[in-house]
């Protein structure tokens, strides 16, 4: 029988490798549309091609994030239970569904205009980073968890990853309200443009 | 005789189906008190199972202890093979008979175990076998004296089979139960504290007997370096206040205690710290979620914000425009959607996007 391991070790994967390929290309689209020297060495084609590749494959990414939340909770309850580092686990989650699923709203509110806003572009370049910067907190969380050991043990300072976050339900629940309540109303009553 | 043809087949076929969900713990018994036999219709059965490659090295903190008196014994446990759920369980027991073998049999209390409960047989997840695990007890000596032989025994899977694993050839460790000194120092009414939350301060306080000078001595499990606290005296005995766990984990303490004749040590003491048990996981699912609205609400927010630029065309410094290749949507006015070269089948966004390098590359101009 196939443990529930395997299938977390698949949609990490999936999730890791959709990221990665949404990051790189929206770097170099930002780094080629703010600096013009260089993005004269990278012809329309390509650029645009890397624009929906980004694209593309934060949507996936982000849509295989409850598949690798899902299984790794079953894997963690199969190890023993939940841990310190599992519970931040959920917090990275978090943290890294918001900032892609902010690539994936400014890219379907600008279309490939984005490019052309130096503000923006920024931004995005930005919420990638910050994006993968969780995964991979999350990937190296999940090493520490399964292996005992992450490649950024290597850092010469403490990650703050083992330490769990101490907040209470009231704390949290006060959180969640407020987020939804912005969240509301920045989709309901901000205006939204019509991009052309 | 066609119906019950096929109620013995279906009943076979039940029993095939189920065969899986009947074979063993595979995953474990749990932490107990149990005698070394249990589990061995799986893993002592040579039909069935095979002897464990583990090396299993047996210590104790001392030869000899006396009535009531401690004992903590560590046995270091490495080269097993693993199943796919990693599981080891280990049993510390006074013979490997397999009946009637734990020390409670034998007159012993088992004060604390690794995983911060008072079983003999403890369970733990092993991710290296090279590395391995070690497991501790802590015990009060039988109120009689004598000698107690100690043995380590494992329960275990690896390559498809159960395995089994003791120090019956080592000839395991004995201790020497004798009685107490006169005027030796001890504790009274002493209950050890195993568990605490994350974020709660941990008190020790104990009556005792004989002491003139008191201090607890802790560690990280698995760390050799001690550090040590020193007691004040008050009216309710000898008190301590312990660091505050910021993380799940453990760590074992003893007590140092002294008078001008003796000077002992009760044994280690594990202290574990399990977030599963003592905090909820709903704070951070909520936060979770929260997180992930929050930040997405700032970067749409912002996003939304800056777009009102692109809509009024008032980009003051548009870095790709000067890009002599490139052409974006609606930002190539010379390009025709009606120019009779856009070849069948292209789009209008298709033609916007590569038109220009199709009408360059066919050698017109736009």
């Amino acid at each position: 029988m196939v443990s529930m391991s395997v299938f977390h070790v698949i949609s990490t994967e999936m999730v890791v490798g959709s990221f990665a390929i949404a990051t790189l290309g929206t770097i170099i689209c930002s780094i080629t549309a703010l600096f013009p020297a260089l993005g004269e060495r990278l012809s329309s084609k390509v650029h645009s091609h890397l624009d929906s590749a980004a694209y593309i494959a934060s949507i996936f990414g982000v849509l295989m994030i409850p598949a690798a939340i899902v299984t790794g909770y079953l894997t963690t309850e199969s190890m023993g239970g939940q841990s310190s580092m599992s519970l931040n686990k959920m917090v990275f989650s978090g943290l890294c569904i918001g900032f892609w699923s902010g690539v994936i709203s400014g890219r379907r509110l600008c279309g490939y205009r984005l490019w052309e806003h130096r503000g923006l572009t920024i931004l995005q370049a930005i919420s990638a980073s910050l994006g993968f910067l969780m995964t991979i907190m999350l990937g190296s969380i999940g090493g520490q968890l399964g292996r005992g050991e992450t490649a950024l043990d290597l850092l010469p300072f403490e990650l703050g990853i083992y330490t769990p976050p101490a907040i209470g339900v009231v704390s949290s629940l006060v959180m969640f309200v407020f987020s939804a309540l912005t969240l509301g109303f920045v989709l309901f009553s901000q205006p939204r443009p019509i991009i052309e | 005789m066609r119906i019950l043809h096929r109620v013995m087949i279906l009943g076979i076929l039940a029993c095939l189906l189920s065969s899986p969900v009947m074979e063993a713990n595979p995953g474990g018994n749990g932490d107990g008190t149990r005698d070394f036999a249990c589990g061995g219709s799986c893993h002592a059965d040579p039909d069935v199972s095979l002897p464990s490659s583990a090396v299993i090295s047996l210590n104790t903190d001392r030869e000899s202890t006396f009535v009531g008196g401690p004992l903590t014994i560590t046995a270091d446990i490495v080269g097993m093979e693993l199943s796919e759920r990693k599981i080891v369980g280990v049993f510390l027991t006074t013979g490997t008979f397999g009946v009637d073998d734990s020390p409670d049999n034998s007159g012993w209390t088992i004060i604390s175990d690794s995983n911060g409960g008072s079983s003999n047989y403890v369970e733990s997840y092993v991710l290296d076998s090279d590395e391995g695990i070690s497991v501790s007890w802590s015990l009060s000596a039988p109120s009689v004296e004598g000698i107690t032989t100690f043995h380590i025994g494992i329960h275990h899977g690896g390559d498809g089979i159960a395995r089994l694993g003791d120090t019956n050839d080592q000839g395991g460790a004995s201790i020497s139960v004798g009685p107490i000194p006169e005027n030796f120092p001890q504790l009274l009414d002493w209950t050890p504290i195993t568990q605490r939350n994350i974020g709660e301060e941990t008190v020790l306080q104990s009556k005792m007997m004989n002491v003139t000078s008191a201090s607890i001595e802790w560690k990280i499990s698995g760390s050799e370096t001690i550090s040590s606290i020193e007691a004040e005296s008050n009216a309710n005995g000898w008190r301590v206040n312990f660091p505050t766990a910021l993380a799940d984990g453990s760590m074992e303490y003893r007590w140092r205690i002294s008078n001008s004749e003796f000077e002992t040590t009760t044994a280690w003491t594990t202290l574990s710290t399990d977030i599963s048990s003592s905090v909820d996981e709903n704070p951070s699912r909520l936060l979770m979620l929260a997180l992930a609205m929050i930040t997405a609400s700032v970067l749409i927010s912002l996003q939304r914000f800056m777009a009102e630029d692109l809509i009024s065309s008032n980009i003051k410094n548009n870095p790709i425009a000067s890009s002599k290749d490139r052409v974006f949507q609606n930002a190539s006015p010379e390009i025709n959607l009606s120019d009779s070269r856009r070849p069948e089948g292209w789009s209008d966004e298709q033609w916007t996007h590569y038109g220009p390098d199709y009408i360059a590359s066919s050698g017109g101009d736009i």
